[in-house]
């Protein structure tokens, strides 16, 4: 797996449903503020405070999602896993095998939906994530990368 | 103490001198029958609860005063073994005994003896050597291609102990020169301001003082009250620092040091992920400055700095060809650092944000002292100029040097690429039109991460440092380097 692989299209959807969700929270948290201004006489101008904010994330994430699906991407090499994430914060991160310490596979319940997995690698030091993958797909990467990382034994810190 | 000054505070709020002399009387007998309660129950009884045991194959503990824990550590698997000794508790042998694993996340030193004989830290560590001799030995063979730990295990084999002791002269420099005193100088302005609110008529009579004297008499009085700062934490240092030797075994590092209470602390050569020097302003300019060692260990968490000192204070020329007796693995000859001189303003207008968000309300309801918060910007303006000047790097084989600045500190950082878990080049959206992006490198420090941040660098650089981490050219990056 030389090659630069793209995520699959379905993280598209995740990532819109996820910017809905915020939208949920946002809108609950207005609704909140709406009610303690009528309960405990709260500034209403908070309220349009929190719906502008609320409506102003939600279109911008949901505008990001296709900016942000072009420009995320994998490569697993001989040496070293690279993931490329983010649009507003960009992050190029290099882990070498040598460094892995395990991989876990972890799912949602919207990420179960779209049969996806997140890829979760650890080193000695931080996790890093590839998003998400298909269950397929996750489950040899997973292999791919513990096989590696039991060839090299410098694992040890 | 803080909770004491503040907890008067409160009490003293309510009206009339006698009315507040007996609700003090009241409130001194309640906290006292407090404190003594709750000694009694967090200290005195988990104590009395908590035995150990020395079996044949590792160490047990059994404590907690509702939920049993037994907690067992096998003398293989022991990292390291800590000795806390206050000096009252010299004369009867007795210290506080800290035990850990390679396991992570155990947050509080995993089994901890709060307080046992001498001899039994030390049996302890015979044991643990006794079962590590015993052990098959875990060689890591090298892989094509992968740099290999094998020329630290060859190394220590042929390298005899050797003992270093902090002169007293150096000392004596190391406390002088130490920046603490500024912290304590804020803890100082703090308590007067809490001791003016409690004796009534304090200020107006430090004021009416100092609107008679010259004005020379203030700028003495500040040269004063900076002197106390300084002494306080030239103190301090002299005893944290009493005494200070560090014992190499071609393994084990041990250092010593402390006058009231005697802090061993133990680490193993080969676990040390990192290389740092450290200077102040006024040690960079006395040329000299602080050498630690990043360890995967946690028995540094109560140092400064969370890190092991190794010399505290040494001399920029000689710093590294002294620390290549114990890092085996460091050359003798650090190259030049190349400056970064991108991003200056950024990190400037970075340092700023803060003192802004405070000097605004200052400005705007506390007239006319607030004007003097402007000082902060000042200070906020140096800071981020110094952190700015400070920046370097350089990649030379399989090393990576960074130096950054913070706080008026230097510091260099030296690590090797296999030590480096994982290197993220970051560029935020409005980044990319400057062609300037953010160089981290994760390294393992106690139970968890050490970022090291080299801010606003070319994409270039930061590019020809991420190849360099994933070894396909072993390139040095500074003679490539517009």
């Amino acid at each position: 797996m030389q090659t630069t692989q793209q995520l699959p299209v379905q993280i598209k959807r995740i990532w819109a449903l996820s910017a809905v969700g915020s939208l949920c929270m946002g809108v609950l948290i207005t609704v909140g503020l709406g009610v303690a201004n009528w309960l405990w006489n709260w500034p209403f101008w908070l309220v349009w405070v929190a719906l502008g904010l609320t409506i102003v994330e939600f279109i911008v994430e949901l505008a990001l999602v296709p900016y942000r699906y072009r420009f995320s991407e994998y490569v697993i090499t001989d040496n070293a896993v690279e993931i490329q994430s983010g649009f507003i914060f960009r992050n190029r991160i290099a882990i070498p095998i040598a460094r892995i310490q395990n991989v876990t596979l972890k799912a949602g319940p919207l990420m179960q939906w779209q049969h996806l997995e997140q890829v979760v690698i650890a080193t000695a030091a931080t996790t890093h994530d590839i998003e998400g993958v298909q269950t397929a797909v996750a489950t040899r990467l997973r292999e791919l990368i513990m096989a590696r990382a039991m060839e090299v034994q410098d694992n040890d810190l | 103490m803080l909770a004491v000054i503040i907890f008067v505070d409160i009490a003293t709020d309510n009206g009339g001198r006698n009315a507040i002399l007996q609700d003090m009387a009241h409130w001194l007998v309640l906290i006292i029958l407090g404190v003594i309660g709750i000694t009694l129950l967090l200290v005195v009884l988990p104590y009395v609860m908590t035995t150990y045991e020395l079996t044949d194959k590792g160490v047990t503990l059994n404590r907690g005063v509702l939920r049993r824990q037994h907690l067992h550590v096998t003398y293989a698997r022991i990292q390291t073994v800590q000795h806390l000794q206050w000096f009252f508790l010299k004369p009867l042998g007795l210290e506080k005994v800290q035990i850990e694993t390679a396991a992570r996340g155990s947050g509080h030193g995993e089994v901890v003896l709060t307080l046992v004989h001498a001899s039994v830290g030390t049996e302890i560590e015979r044991r643990q050597q006794a079962a590590r001799a015993a052990a098959p030995g875990a060689q890591t063979t090298p892989v094509a291609g992968m740099d290999s730990d094998t020329d630290i295990a060859t190394d220590n084999a042929t390298v005899a102990s050797t003992t270093y002791r902090l002169p007293n002269e150096d000392l004596l420099i190391f406390g002088i020169t130490s920046l603490g005193f500024i912290p304590l100088i804020f803890l100082l302005l703090a308590v007067w301001s809490r001791v003016s609110e409690w004796i009534p008529g304090v200020e107006d009579w430090l004021a009416n003082l100092l609107m008679h004297l010259p004005a020379i008499s203030i700028v003495v009085l500040l040269v004063v009250i900076i002197g106390l700062g300084v002494m306080t934490e030239f103190v301090r240092i002299l005893i944290r620092y009493w005494g200070f030797t560090l014992d190499f075994d071609g393994r084990r590092l041990q250092s010593r040091k402390g006058l009231l209470q005697t802090n061993t602390v133990t680490a193993t050569a080969k676990r040390i992920q990192a290389v740092r020097y450290k200077q102040n302003i006024i040690r960079q300019w006395l040329s000299v400055g602080t050498a630690q060692v990043i360890l995967a260990s946690n028995v540094a968490s109560k140092e400064d700095d969370k890190d092991m000192v190794i010399y505290p204070l040494v001399h920029q020329d000689h710093v590294w060809e002294q620390l290549t007796r114990y890092v085996s693995w460091l050359p003798d000859r650090i190259p030049a650092v190349t400056p970064v001189m991108t991003g200056y303003w950024a990190l400037i207008r970075n340092a700023l944000i803060l003192p802004v968000i405070a000097v605004i309300p200052c400005i705007i309801w506390l007239r006319p002292w607030g004007w003097l918060s402007l000082l902060l910007l000042v200070w906020g303006g140096l800071q981020g100029r110094y952190a700015a000047t400070r920046r370097g790097y350089v990649t030379a084989g399989r090393f990576i040097y960074l130096q950054t600045g913070r706080w008026f500190e230097r510091e260099l950082l030296v690590s090797p690429r296999d030590r480096v878990q994982s290197l993220t080049v970051r560029q935020s959206w409005w980044m990319v039109r400057t062609g300037l992006a953010h160089v981290q490198v994760s390294l393992r420090r106690g139970d968890g991460e050490y970022e090291v941040d080299l801010r606003y660098v070319p994409l270039a650089v930061g590019e020809a440092i991420y190849q360099w981490y994933l070894g396909d050219n072993v390139v040095d990056v500074a003679t490539t380097a517009p």
